[in-house]
């Protein structure tokens, strides 16, 4: 199988290079804005389109050099469509480009990106890969932001500093990072070669990785409907976009280049990295997109098609001459400013970037003479740096919405992330960013839902400043935090603190977040606010909320516990009078058309203060019952209904202890059993049991009865043995060891018949209901040999008690009332003439016993009414 | 040379050009499936993570989370489910498996976790009893429920789950008991009072027992954390496995017999009840690597096999014997065993040295869609898997369900026995080696290593060393190597990397790894 696939392959990549020999000399920006271009354009200019495409092919052969300008994603999706001013387009460029890591200044919106660090590169990257981008990065790496820093040597030089780096770089070992497995997460043995490609390549298609790099296109989506601007844009050409504003929307977005990763990486490397990229890129350009150990590595398997790359692990002879040389170097030729390295020197400075004069000698965009860094730069990048160095106004304070939109341009939130901002261009506002349109079709649903865009796509940012109390604000970054969309398959990445501090801090700023507080906007709560609450919670938001972890069936969407500290209450009021109005297009509807509430009953129809009920209710969600709607249907699935037949569930329970048998009739009379001190433990009437803590909870809790009246059982075990003369009841404690329970027996009509010993007495024990009165409770006993227990003096003789509570009354000869219970003898066991029994005290009160003849077989009946 | 693939690639996916038909997406098929095939008899998915409170069965189907399993007869198959009932499936031989019936057999279990035929009925261990569940009116739904034995503590912690039972050769029905954790309130009014050196847990809490034929209920040995997996070897000798944890420094694979103490020193707590085994333990060594701890202990004894973690597994479950006389490839006599976290299934080889069990393990299955919990052979040599995963985690795509592996009837080339010698090991092969490779000391690589004995969650890999392979000798027929090894040292873990033997037929291990625990050297 592997040679002829190996075979076809290769003369594919010829075809390949037959077919489309001329274009090799595109970057990636042009090829898009060409196809861009040629999509949307008349048929004439299409002529005209081509025939300008061939002549620039024709001049880029001739010159016989790459273009491979720095791929900055802002830049490429915004700047060179004119979104941005040349000045913001400067800035975002100053910043990816790194410039003031050697041209220092005190601007911190240019703060560097700066490069990986180094520490550990030899055990991260395959040393021919190293050598080939220092070579010429941007010949190994289209589209990579590191400048060439030999570009002023001449082959057999570069050759000889490459050496020395490498020899030097071959020095920064570092282990990576043991992966802890827990009980949570599977850490399979050496598990980045565990990976699947199949689940890698659904994984990075799904999950994020698509919103910036490059999709294949034979992925398979669940086509999900365009929208109607989509469908739209699909149907018009460039004129008739621009006039109607949707030129940004219809654009094709470039994809952030992967590079050689092949030739790069091992499969340990890329997972480790995928795992953890902030651990090697510090400025979180790459976020982390919350992978688990075993995800990274099918991600790896995906994208290292091939085996990637083997780094051994042997030691190789290290000169330790060319190590030094190489680390000197290292210093030279700044390396160090951009890339962390360990034990290496302070990094050189450069001019400071205020005293820079853009129409130098000396520029970094053009083939240096002696050792300074060479970026490739294309014209438009060019322009933009310059307008930055001109620049006036460049220590002036920017404001916070500016703050924000920089740093969601050098984070690339735009990426999945809409969000309206001041176009500094022409003084307007626009929205941009978001997923764009050829990429939606890769966010989907956990389930296949038709929630729209809304469901599927990350969320637009206009706004979010307001919205968002800033905890939760700072938490949507956290790792720790769990996803809250839980019904996207994209995920928000993760990123370290210091990544988004600007955010985090300008976001309520430029949002002009309210600051009132909660009791301004609502009030206090009271009772009657909570129940309102509920009530209202009920007739809407049940249809399309969870409530925690509770919903409806076929329910998608957000989980309504712990919103109140997740939104801003203003913003909550606000939103739920009328979501239109502060979320676009959003699937929320209005309760309160025109302002106006359609429930009058509730709260004198006051529609501020039924707003304020929900939020009382949802802040105190955990202990408020659920709303009635989801209440039934988890009932329908958990509540044990007894229709036909008794049903009997076994479970920790507060009365019965940790072995309880809990038994519920149809007749709407139910009871449990401990089963350990074989004892009827309580009973209770109308719905019987809710099973799913039992069923599914790892936790146990115990299972508590639904319905109403609950009796409790007296304390102590039914019988024991006495002397005529014992006033005392004996302790189970004493008694347990006489008692062994041995189960029941389910009859035809699936009612349960306990079975135990006691001393060498068989005792089967029968309860059931007698209709809605109370239980009928029968024992059988019968006396199985001569047991060392057996009392032989025939003083001593078996009693069974038949009621406790403090204070017993009898009503007749054949009952005894207390404790709330009414308690008849039926039956009455042999020997019993209505004189034998009698109440005895202890301190637990009194206790109606009745001795039973142990000789013969026996049956006593009970009666119990409440 | 790159950057013209690159933008041709995105030039032709830009397009959606007919030449995309070939991207070079190799899809690395799992070599385990031409040695051994996994079907799927059912599994779903949860709505929700297998560790959310609210966690929901699938709205479909039962909720086969499979916590017990045990045939009937050639066709039929009794499984327990985490939600407390017994299932007789039919139907689960079929390829593909989509005429399965399912027949209620017994409800109202208090999570049971484990299920057997024996004496004419089904046995399971619930939380707080043994329960013996027969049908007496023949309609094949159950209708007695006997206690066949009880008398544990049940605190009501979570943590106390109790397993089993299953039969060794002397009719002992063996039970497991998980220690609790951290008890609190009420839970400590149900532990042992004024228990010996201080833990509070509930009787026999973190012991094995047994029932006997006639009927009574015995402690046996002690020292258990979360026993999940119980199995009797050829010899009808019982073992069971142990999860990491607190006094657990890995998962452990021991062999149950009276007297014996494992690990876990809160099941200290019952050691003056009547009937205990372990007699007058005045101090627990701890924070001392596992040699000095047995020391220290005498009661306490080695695992027979260690897994070390992540590289043999993460949470080791059911213990499977092959019985099936070589219908499940060549491992016929050896051990299987569960393996949760990972979704996969492990392999032990076990001899007796000095009279004690020990042996190897070595990674054999991954993959499965979800936690594996138990494991039962069917009568054509096929191992079934039950899955769940809640409350924890695991790899694979499902919450819980039934999974078949069938052996294709190719041989893996896997080292199928490791046995130990006085100067190093014996590799038996399951395939003819390659003299050259396989004779090639330097094919080899050994490290050993031991564990710290202490209160906290799982060790370390301790006192590693790497040895010295000396000779690598092939034996005759070609499948016997013989490594002679230099630094032996007993009670420590010797963990094998064979990467460098090649088949005759020039294939590599399907599994290079093998970690044996040298408890003894042989004479």
């Amino acid at each position: 199988m592997l040679i002829p696939r190996d075979r076809l392959r290769s003369r594919v990549r010829v075809a390949r290079l037959i077919v489309f020999l001329p274009l090799l000399f595109i970057s990636p920006a042009f090829v898009n804005t060409c196809f861009f271009m040629f999509f949307h354009l008349s048929w004439r200019s299409r002529i005209t389109f081509v025939f300008g495409l061939s002549v620039s092919l024709a001049v880029a052969s001739t010159r016989g050099q790459v273009i491979s300008p720095p791929f900055v994603a802002g830049f490429e999706r915004f700047a060179r469509h004119g979104d941005l001013s040349l000045a913001e387009a400067g800035d975002l460029l100053v910043s990816e480009l790194s410039c003031v890591a050697c041209h220092e200044s005190a601007n911190s919106q240019l703060t560097p990106k700066r490069g990986p660090t180094l520490v550990g590169t030899a055990n991260r990257f395959s040393e021919k890969w190293l050598r080939e981008y220092l070579n010429d990065p941007s010949e190994k790496k289209p589209g990579t932001t590191m400048p060439h820093m030999l570009g002023h040597l001449d082959d057999v030089q570069r050759q000889t500093v490459i050496n020395k780096l490498v020899s030097f770089l071959g020095t920064q070992k570092k282990p990576f990072q043991t992966v802890r497995a827990t009980g949570a997460v599977a850490v399979m043995h050496e598990f980045w070669n565990q990976g699947d490609p199949l689940r890698g390549r659904n994984l990075y298609h799904t999950v994020g990785c698509v919103a910036c790099h490059q999709p294949d296109a034979k992925q398979k989506t669940n086509q999900t409907a365009p929208t109607a601007v989509d469908q739209m844009i699909s149907q018009l050409d460039t004129d008739e976009l621009e006039e109607l504003g949707l030129l940004r929307a219809a654009r094709r977005v470039a994809s952030v280049p992967h590079g050689d990763l092949v030739g790069k990486y091992t499969r340990q490397s890329l997972t480790m990295f995928l795992l953890r990229p902030e651990s090697v890129r510090k400025a979180a350009r790459m976020p982390n997109l919350r992978l688990s150990p075993s995800e990274a590595a099918d991600v790896t398997a995906y994208l290292l098609s091939e085996k990637g790359s083997e780094i051994s692990s042997k030691e190789t002879v290290v000169d330790p001459a060319m190590v030094s040389e190489g680390k000197a170097l290292f210093v030279e030729l700044q390396c160090s400013n951009c890339h962390d390295a360990t034990d290496v020197a302070s990094p050189r400075m450069a001019t400071p970037w205020e005293k820079l004069n853009p129409e130098g000698k000396h520029k970094c965009w053009t083939r240096p003479a002696a050792a300074m860094p060479y970026y490739k730069l294309d014209e438009l990048q060019v322009d933009a740096i310059k307008s930055v160095l001109k620049s006036e106004s460049m220590t002036a304070e920017i404001n916070a919405a500016q703050w924000v939109h920089s740093r969601m341009l050098q984070l690339n939130c735009y990426a999945c992330h809409q969000r309206e901002t001041e176009l500094m261009k022409d003084g307007g506002t626009g929205v941009l960013g978001g997923v764009g349109r050829y990429r939606k079709p890769y966010f989907e649903m956990v389930q296949q839902v038709d929630l729209g865009d809304e469901g599927r796509l990350p969320p637009p940012l206009t706004g979010v400043g307001s919205k968002l109390q800033p905890k939760a604000l700072k938490a949507v970054f956290d790792q720790r935090t769990p996803a809250y969309r839980r019904h996207m398959k994209a995920r928000m990445p993760a990123y370290h603190a210091t990544a988004v501090e600007a955010l985090v801090e300008n976001l309520p700023v430029a949002d002009r977040a309210g600051k009132k507080s909660e009791s301004t906007v609502f009030g206090n709560a009271d009772e009657s606010l909570f129940r309102a609450g509920h009530e209202l919670s009920g007739t809407g938001c049940v249809e399309c909320h969870y409530f925690r972890g509770e919903s409806l069936p076929g329910v998608v969407g957000l989980d309504l516990a712990g919103i109140t500290t997740r939104v801003r209450p203003e913003w909550f009021h606000d939103f739920v009078l009328d979501p239109g109005a502060l979320k676009n297009r959003t699937r929320m509807p209005t309760f309160f058309p025109d302002g106006k509430s359609n429930r009058l009953d509730l709260l004198d129809g006051d529609v501020d203060k039924q707003i304020a009920s929900l939020w009382f209710y949802l802040k105190d969600l955990a202990s408020q019952p659920l709303p009635e709607k989801i209440e039934k249907v988890r009932s329908q699935n958990y509540e044990l209904r007894p229709v036909d037949r008794p049903i009997v569930l076994r479970s920790f329970m507060q009365d019965a202890g940790t072995h309880a048998i809990a038994v519920g009739f149809p007749e709407g009379l139910h009871y449990s059993y401990d089963s350990e001190k074989i004892r009827l433990a309580s009973a209770w009437k109308g719905r019987f049991i809710d099973a799913r803590g039992t069923w599914f909870e790892r936790f146990t809790p115990p299972a508590e009865p639904l319905g109403e009246s609950l009796m409790h059982f007296p304390q102590g075990q039914p019988f024991a043995t006495l002397d005529r003369k014992d006033v005392r009841w004996p302790a189970w404690e004493d008694q347990a060891k006489w008692y062994q329970f041995r189960g029941y027996r389910l009859d035809a009509q699936g009612v349960p018949t306990f079975l135990y010993q006691f001393a060498q007495w068989q005792i089967e024990e029968r309860i059931v209901p007698m209709g809605q009165r109370g239980l009928r409770r029968q024992w059988n006993i019968k006396q199985e040999g001569i047991n060392a227990a057996a009392p032989r003096d025939e003083s001593v003789t078996l009693n069974l008690c038949v009621h406790q509570a403090i204070k017993l009354t009898r009503n007749s000869g054949a009952q005894v009332d207390g404790g709330g219970l009414q308690t008849r003898l039926v039956k009455l066991p042999q020997g019993v003439n209505g004189s034998g029994d009698r109440i005895i005290k202890d301190e637990r009160g009194e206790r109606w016993i009745v001795p039973v003849n142990g000789k013969d077989q026996q049956t006593v009946v009970v009666e119990y009414a409440w | 040379m790159v950057m013209r693939s690159l933008n041709l690639t995105h030039f032709v996916s830009v397009l959606g050009f007919w030449l995309i038909g070939i991207q070079p997406l190799v899809s690395v098929v799992a070599a385990d499936d031409d040695y051994y095939r996994l079907l799927s008899v059912a599994t779903s998915k949860a709505p929700t993570e297998s560790r959310s409170k609210n966690w929901k069965p699938s709205p479909e189907g039962l909720p086969l989370e499979i916590s017990g399993m045990t045939f009937l007869d050639d066709q039929r198959l009794a499984v327990a489910i985490r939600k407390g009932e017994i299932w007789i499936l039919d139907g689960v031989y079929d390829e593909p498996a989509s005429n399965v019936t399912y027949k209620r057999f017994a409800n109202a279990l208090h999570e049971p976790l484990g299920l057997l035929q024996h004496d004419g009925a089904l046995y399971t261990a619930q939380r707080s009893e043994l329960t013996k569940i027969r049908d007496i009116d023949g309609d094949d739904v159950a209708d007695e429920y006997l206690t066949a034995a009880k008398g544990w503590a049940v605190t009501g912690h979570y943590h106390e789950y109790a397993f089993g039972p299953k039969l060794d050769a002397d009719g002992n029905l063996w039970i497991t008991l998980n220690i609790g954790m951290g008890l609190k309130g009420d839970q400590l009014k149900r532990a042992v009072p004024d228990p010996p050196l201080g833990y509070r847990q509930g009787r026999w809490r973190g012991w094995g027992m047994v029932l006997t034929p006639q009927g009574e209920l015995v402690p046996m040995c002690a020292g258990m954390r979360s026993p999940a997996g119980l199995g009797a070897n050829a010899a009808g000798d019982m073992f069971y496995t142990d999860q990491q944890g607190n006094w657990v420094a890995t998962n452990s694979l021991h062999h149950l017999r009276p007297g014996v103490f494992f690990h876990h020193a809160e099941a200290l707590a019952s050691m003056n009840e009547p009937g205990s085994t372990i007699k007058s333990v005045e101090k627990v060594p701890a924070g001392v690597p596992l040699p000095e701890a047995m020391m220290q202990f005498p009661q306490l004894r080695p695992p027979a096999v260690w897994f070390p973690y992540k590289r043999a597994g993460q949470s080791p479950t059911d213990i499977m014997l092959d019985t099936s006389d070589g219908k499940f490839g060549p491992f016929s006599g050896q051990f299987f065993v569960g393996e949760f976290t990972q979704a996969g299934v492990n392999r032990v080889f076990l001899e007796k040295v000095g009279g004690e069990y020990q042996g190897a393990c070595f990674p054999f299955r991954s993959g499965f869609a979800s936690a594996v919990l138990r494991l039962a052979q069917g009568a054509d040599g096929s191992m079934f898997a039950g899955l769940t995963n809640r409350g924890w985690s695991s790899l694979g795509n499902a919450s819980y369900g039934l999974q078949r592996l069938v052996w294709t009837g190719k041989t893996p080339f896997e080292i199928q026995e490791m046995r130990a010698t006085p100067d190093g090991f014996d590799l038996l092969f399951t395939l003819p080696v390659d003299p050259e490779s396989a004779g090639d000391p330097a094919s080899y690589a050994m490290q050993s290593h031991t564990y710290l004995y202490h209160s906290a969650y799982g060790s370390d890999e301790i006192q590693k060393q790497d040895l010295t392979i000396r000779s690598a000798t092939v034996s005759g027929n070609g499948r016997r190597v013989r490594l002679v090894i230099d630094g032996l040292r007993e009670l420590f873990v010797h963990a094998l990397d064979a990467d460098g033997v090649r088949s005759k037929a020039g294939l590599p291990l399907l599994h290079p790894d093998a970690y044996y625990t040298l408890n003894h050297r042989p004479e």
